[in-house]
Parts: C-alpha cells; sequence; structure tokens
C-alpha cells in the first residue's frame, strides 16, 4: 500500500472516528496546525519546503535567516500524526534521514520537545522557529502557517 | 605500547560510563544547553553478541560465543554563524582482533552553506569527513542507520573498514529540489586514512616490513530521492591511491582502487526493499612479486545483494538479505586461482577455492523498544570466507567453507 493510499485510510478512518466523537474533537479531521514566530513573513509555506525543512536539509529561510525545527519524541501520536497527514513521509524514513545527519557529521536533528504547551512557548520565543500541534486555536503570540500541498 | 593502548581502552570505558550517566540524565533525543538551540550533542552506544559454528567472526565467536563486539560514539555539532556548521565524532569500536576499542576521530569537519534557497542548496565541507559509499558506509558503525547488526559485508566488509571509513579531505555538495524530487551531489577530493595493520592485511594479505601510505584520490556520489521518498537510487565512484615503501627496494609500488557502486531502494509503505551492486577494480604496479604474485596485478571483483525489510505497525521489523562477493568477476568459483596459485608457489591449497567468493543469506528481527532503544537478532548462513577477517582466523588452511553466524545486540542512542 503505498503512502497516499495509506494516509486516506487513515483519514477515512479519522473521518469517520470524527463523525462519531465530534462532540468531543475535531482536531483529528485533519492535519497539523503549524506554527511559525510571530516576525515569520510567509503566510504559506509548500509541502516540498516543508520536508526539506523537517528533513534538515534547508537550514535557512528565503531571507536568509536561520530555521529552527522543533518536533515531539518519533514514537508519539502527534509526531505520526504530523509525518503522516502534513509531510507525507513513513516517520522512519524520517528517523533515519536524521540519523544519517547527525552521525556523519552532515547535520543537526530537530529540537525535541515534550508537549504542546512548550511547542507554544518555544515557538513564540525563537525567532525563525516552525512547529507544529493538533490545537485548531493559538494564541496571538505565535502565527499559523498555511500548508499548501 | 601495551600501556598506552590500556590507557586508551581505559578511557573508552570512561566513555561509556560517561555515556551512561548522560543518557540517564538525557529524556530526550539530544541536549539544547543553549538557548538558540544552535548546539546539539548526540550519541550511541551497542553491545553484540555473535556465535559461529564455524570459523571466527569479530572475536573469538566459535567456542562459546563472543561479547567483543562493542560500539559506541558521541558527537556535538555547533552552528557557529548562520552559514557556518562545525561538527565532530569520537568512535571507539571493539571487534575481536579487527579494533581494541580505541579512540579514534571519525568526523571533524566545517561546513560553508554557500546558497541556501527553497529549491536548493550548495554547500562545501572541509576536514576529515566519513565516506559516502553506497547507501550505508557513511554511517555504518551506527546500529541505527544500518539495515541489520552484520552489513552486507560483500560491499560493506569489515576487513577493509580502516579505509573505508572516513578521509581527509575538501567536499562540494549539493541539493536540487526537482518536480519530481530531489538530487544529491557530493564531489570530494580525499586523502585515504590508512588503518595501519588491518589495511595492510585486506590489501597485501601478510603485514609486510614496510608500510602503505595514501595518495590523493576522489570519491564522487549522485542521488535521486523521488519527493515522497518511495524511490531513491544512487550511483557512487571512488578512486584510491597509495604507495608501498620499505627500506632496502629502490622503487615504491603502488596500489589503485577503484569502486563504483549502483544502488536501488524502494519504498512501498511498510515494506521496504534495497538492493546494491558493487565492482571493484584492484591493481597493483611495482610490487615485488612474492608480495603480490604477478596473477593478481589486475583484478576486477563484484558484489551484490537484494534485502526485504518489513516494518510492522507495532515497532518491530524483519529482515531478509541475499548477499553475494566475487573477488574475481572472470573467476566466480576461484578455480583458476588454485591453478595459477599452483603454479606460481608450487604448492596445491583447494581451500584457497573458497577465499574468492561468499554468499550470505541473512533473517533477522528488530524491535524498536522506544526511540532510544532497539533490540536486533539475526542468522546468516554462509557459503564461502571471501569477506572473513584474516585477524580472527590467522591460518587460512583451518576455515570452513559453510558456516553460520548468530548475532543479537542491543543499541541505545541519545
Amino acid at each position: 500500500m503505498n503512502i497516499k493510499a495509506y494516509v486516506h485510510n487513515i483519514k477515512l478512518g479519522k473521518l469517520l472516528l470524527c463523525f462519531a466523537s465530534s462532540a468531543f474533537s475535531s482536531s483529528l479531521c485533519l492535519g497539523s496546525t503549524l506554527l511559525v514566530h510571530q516576525a515569520h513573513a510567509q503566510k504559506n509555506i509548500s509541502q516540498d519546503s516543508l520536508r526539506a525543512i523537517y528533513s534538515m536539509r534547508q537550514r535557512a529561510w528565503p531571507d536568509g535567516s536561520p530555521v529552527t525545527v522543533f518536533m515531539y519524541a518519533s514514537d508519539s501520536a502527534l509526531h505520526r500524526k504530523f509525518c503522516l497527514s502534513d509531510l507525507e513521509l513513513f516517520p522512519y524514513q524520517l528517523q533515519r534521514v536524521w540519523d544519517v545527519l547527525i552521525y556523519s557529521g552532515a547535520g543537526q536533528s530537530p529540537v525535541l520537545l515534550k508537549s504542546e504547551d512548550e511547542m507554544l512557548k518555544r515557538v513564540a520565543s525563537t525567532v525563525g522557529a516552525i512547529g507544529y500541534v493538533a490545537e485548531k486555536e493559538v494564541g496571538s503570540d505565535v502565527k499559523i502557517i498555511k500548508l499548501q500541498k | 605500547m601495551l600501556k598506552l593502548l590500556n590507557c586508551k581502552n581505559r578511557f573508552a570505558d570512561f566513555l561509556l560510563i560517561c555515556l551512561c550517566c548522560f543518557s540517564a540524565e538525557a529524556s530526550a533525543a539530544s541536549f539544547n544547553w543553549d538557548k538558540e538551540n544552535k548546539f546539539q550533542m548526540h550519541g550511541f552506544v551497542s553491545q553484540s553478541f555473535i556465535y559461529t559454528d564455524k570459523n571466527n567472526f569479530l572475536g573469538e565467536s566459535s567456542e562459546n560465543g563472543s561479547f567483543d563486539f562493542t560500539e559506541l560514539a558521541l558527537n556535538f555539532s555547533y552552528r557557529a554563524w548562520d552559514k557556518f556548521y562545525v561538527a565532530g565524532q569520537v568512535l571507539s569500536r571493539r571487534a575481536g582482533e579487527l579494533d581494541n576499542g580505541h579512540l579514534a576521530i571519525d568526523f571533524a569537519l566545517i561546513d560553508y552553506r554557500y546558497r541556501d534557497a527553497v529549491d536548493y542548496q550548495l554547500g562545501i565541507r572541509a576536514g576529515r569527513l566519513k565516506n559516502a559509499l553506497g547507501f550505508y558506509n557513511k554511517t555504518r558503525d551506527v546500529p541505527f542507520t544500518r539495515p541489520s547488526i552484520i552489513l552486507p559485508q560483500s560491499i560493506y566488509f569489515d576487513r577493509t573498514r580502516d579505509l573505508a571509513i572516513s578521509s581527509d579531505g575538501v567536499q562540494l555538495y549539493g541539493y536540487r529540489n526537482l518536480d519530481s524530487g530531489l538530487l544529491m551531489l557530493e564531489l570530494g577530493l580525499i586523502m585515504p586514512v590508512m588503518g595501519g595493520r588491518n589495511t595492510e592485511l585486506a590489501i597485501l594479505s601478510v603485514d609486510r616490513a614496510g608500510s602503505l601510505s595514501g595518495e590523493p584520490g576522489s570519491l564522487a556520489r549522485l542521488v535521486f530521492n523521488t519527493s515522497d521518498q518511495r524511490l531513491k537510487v544512487s550511483l557512487t565512484d571512488l578512486f584510491l591511491n597509495a604507495v608501498y615503501n620499505e627500506s632496502g627496494f629502490v622503487d615504491s609500488g603502488k596500489f589503485q582502487f577503484r569502486q563504483t557502486i549502483f544502488s536501488v531502494n524502494l519504498n512501498r509503505g511498510n515494506w521496504d526493499y534495497s538492493s546494491e551492486y558493487a565492482r571493484r577494480e584492484v591493481s597493483f604496479d611495482g610490487m615485488p612479486v612474492n608480495y603480490v604474485p604477478p596473477f593478481l596485478n589486475h583484478t576486477t571483483g563484484e558484489s551484490y545483494y537484494f534485502q526485504a525489510v518489513y516494518h510492522a505497525e507495532n515497532f518491530w521489523s524483519a529482515y531478509l538479505r541475499y548477499d553475494v562477493l566475487f573477488q574475481n568477476k572472470k573467476d566466480r568459483s576461484g578455480e583458476q586461482y588454485v591453478i595459477d596459485f599452483d603454479l606460481f608457489a608450487g604448492t596445491s591449497m583447494n581451500k584457497l577455492l573458497y577465499s574468492r567468493f561468499a554468499k550470505d543469506k541473512t533473517f533477522g528481527v528488530q524491535w524498536d523498544a522506544s526511540h532510544a532503544l532497539m533490540w536486533r537478532m539475526e542468522l546468516h548462513v554462509v557459503d564461502g570466507i571471501a569477506w572473513l577477517p584474516l585477524q580472527n582466523n590467522p591460518n587460512i588452511g583451518d576455515a570452513e567453507q559453510r558456516w553460520k553466524i548468530l548475532a543479537a545486540s542491543v543499541s541505545y542512542k541519545f
């Protein structure tokens, strides 16, 4: 099964789940909410660009300022959802890319955070930061950036 | 010398203890002491158990098995300025008679990113760099990036690991985003890091009185990866040069090694298929005939493997591989080698037949207990001894053609 079909099935499953539990949560239906620092100029980001950033290949934003990439533990549900729905990559593929970079000296890994609260705080306080949360509503100290697939 | 080795081993032990202490403290995958997230430190430690029914591999494995295979590393990276980045790693590897666990500088480099656009990136690296040969060589000592405890030996043989692992030099690298995927090119000018006795044994079969020294060579690699990472193909071309000098010889002998590797990786959801083909040209020039017999002056060897990995949803995976090596592609069975050897040395050595090839069937399972802890167990059924390290099997006449390896490992990273 390819990842598109796989993701499609997951989305389908989640869609059904969403209908069933719409009173409790609607956040499962779509991808994650992508966050950037307040001072960030772009409103949209392409999937290729998001992949280049999360693969730690693209180290700077188009204006030349360095990117700081935040993530959650690779075995967490949040990370899994982000990989499958937004990046459309399997978590183990991304993990392998980071491990090769780290252990060959070719790059760094994203900065690992423990919770969505921490994510909101760190993105708000780091110029050039990018991260994601499951929540659709966020405070005004971070900016939401839209993923264009 | 022995004292020095002991001292180095003690230092490796000390590093191991530090690693354990660090990792006990670290709940995250990296350290981030600095507020700007510019500094990172990572490491891993891995212990393997190896049992062989015949022959020894990475230790005295054939009696009751061996725990002589330990790998650990500690690295750091720092984004010094926007476009500059520095990184370094020390590595200790204990592998029977091949490696005594001494600490080695695995890489130490400075990286300058000349362009960092959305659709392309260009940069240059200099220092001690990892050799990017095929899919795995760059991180061959890292259990988390290789597909099994023991890498496909036909291409990533442990016999010549010292020579293959890193080089001193300069490398230009670039990434280009295309509609269909990502193209990556690496071009390097390299000076091989000669590994001393291990390298001499690998190249000359015997530790001779003189020494081999590295000469400039090159390494180029082109990789194409589709955007969804379902298909990855890569082409590697390595050109290595060395000279052999021994006092009393008028001329120095030349050694040239050229390796071309074609690699394919296909990803179908939970299934991951890989295959690599390598062609090696080994040439000697001006070596004394009693060191390198004339019939070995030019040899072309070839290797390939097919591998399938299944990633289950519950952090388990299983892998299956068939791996083949021929020292001489025109003499796959080794028969011509035995005839040539007879004529040259005047002795008959039928055992040499199976030192010219190796076929390895591997089956293994992996359990990722957490994002940091991984367990593996695998079985190798091997026919031939072409990649069997001589260090743990000093008498080739005692080596057996058909043998098995059972290996288990636990690896931790932070």
